[in-house]
């Protein structure tokens, strides 16, 4: 996956697209549009070659309690998943487990508000994919991929 | 980003599909199924392993008239999955032909005009060869119809769309990874999760619905495939994965296709 061009690439990229800073204040937090902030790094990613995979994930997080998701992953396939959440100065940790429930090595990018970890599958099928963070109280969160 | 302008709308629209992740519970933790993959990351990851020669995986063209809904909508799908074939067979003449088929199934099964339009995006792109934005148009394509459906509260026909799409890909994906002779490959077939995710996902329809005989030809297929990526059913338990659900697969899609009497 080339992770020190990638990383670099990310981090130059993101000071190119500009990305709004995290909320500031409550009424903000309660209606964020946090799906502007992770298309415009995925955007990146997409001029790289990755695909949308077809389609975004949100809901809220409650706590340090984190969000499981299952995804199906193939061998081989380079993998991105963005995430950001609601909480100011908040960065998502996003952890994925392979189907023998052990954590994958994955590439990290992290930035204030969001995060992207990128992995090569090595096995094909059913992986969970996890996202939480560290501030107290309930926000938002939205989570997409991108493959190659 | 401007590459990724043209299905910006869509992916919002998608975000915004009620229903979009499922949860069930697995070890006393809260697991959402966030969405099904397209056919087009299959043939990625089977791309990196051989480099199949994709036009090899054609068919003859389908009737586009079915009496039943049901059966318009897996045709539908197996179509889209021809589309992204073509895509990687880089034939431009074949995403349009496979484009104008899809939006005249999708026609049958009443969408918008807005869905419709994307026939002409479809055939612009492959006038153009732009590979990676075709595959985002039939992603929204197919997206977009699967949306239409559930606005019409037919989410059985967007589960039959997927169903059919993926029964396709499983045919050429097994018949490429019996050519390649690769265990990665054949590793790649061995997708009884997703299988039984959409089984499942039929199953909950309503009684009538589910034993339509087009759902119910697709529900027995996706048990047949189950058990062939698991154990070979019996039948031939010395073959491949990819030989037996190959011919599973290839009955399916050619019944299916069949034109009514």
């Amino acid at each position: 996956m080339k992770p020190l061009s990638i990383a670099l690439f990310l981090a130059a990229s993101c000071a190119w697209a500009q990305m709004p800073p995290a909320s500031t204040s409550a009424e903000k937090s309660e209606t964020p549009d946090l799906r502007p902030r992770i298309y415009d790094l995925a955007g990146v990613l997409g001029n790289e070659g990755f695909k949308f995979r077809d389609g975004a994930w949100s809901g809220s997080l409650q706590g340090a309690k984190p969000q499981r998701l299952s995804v199906n992953l193939f061998a081989g396939n380079q993998y991105w998943f963005c995430g950001a959440t609601s909480a100011s100065g908040e960065t998502p940790n996003i952890v994925l487990r392979d189907p023998s429930g052990q954590p994958a090595e994955m590439i990290r990018f992290d930035k204030a508000g969001i995060a992207a970890a990128g992995v090569t599958a090595a096995t094909t099928g059913r992986y969970v994919l996890e996202i939480k963070g560290s501030s107290p109280g309930t926000r938002d969160f939205c989570l997409l991929y991108l493959f190659k | 980003m401007k590459l990724f302008q043209p299905i910006f709308f869509c992916l919002l629209l998608f975000v915004a599909r009620p229903g979009l992740a499922q949860s069930n519970e697995k070890e006393g933790q809260q697991i959402e199924v966030l969405t099904v993959p397209s056919p087009a990351e299959f043939f990625a990851a089977l791309d990196k392993i051989g480099k199949p020669d994709w036009a090899a995986f054609y068919r003859d063209p389908i009737p586009t008239i079915y009496q039943a809904r049901a059966l318009s909508a897996v045709n539908l799908g197996t179509l889209v999955t021809d589309g992204y074939l073509a895509v990687e067979a880089q034939d431009g003449q074949q995403v349009k032909n496979t484009g104008k088929d899809i939006i005249t199934l999708a026609r049958a099964l009443g969408v918008g005009e807005h869905v419709l339009a994307r026939g002409k995006s479809i055939s612009d792109f492959a006038d153009r060869n732009d590979w990676s934005a075709l595959k985002e148009e039939l992603d929204a394509t197919t997206n977009e119809v699967r949306l239409a459906m559930a606005a019409q509260r037919d989410e059985g026909l967007a589960t039959m769309i997927t169903a059919g799409a993926w029964l396709r890909a499983l045919q050429v994906g097994s018949r490429a990874a019996e050519m390649s002779g690769e265990a990665k490959a054949d590793e790649l077939i061995s997708q009884a999760y997703l299988i039984a995710y959409l089984r499942e996902d039929l199953d909950t329809l309503p009684e009538t619905a589910r034993n339509a005989p087009a759902v119910d030809h697709v529900r027995k297929t996706l048990t047949r495939v189950e058990e062939g990526i698991k154990t070979g059913g019996g039948e031939t338990p010395d073959s491949t994965r990819a030989a037996r659900v190959g011919k599973i697969t290839a009955e399916f899609v050619a019944s299916a296709a069949a034109k009514q009497k």
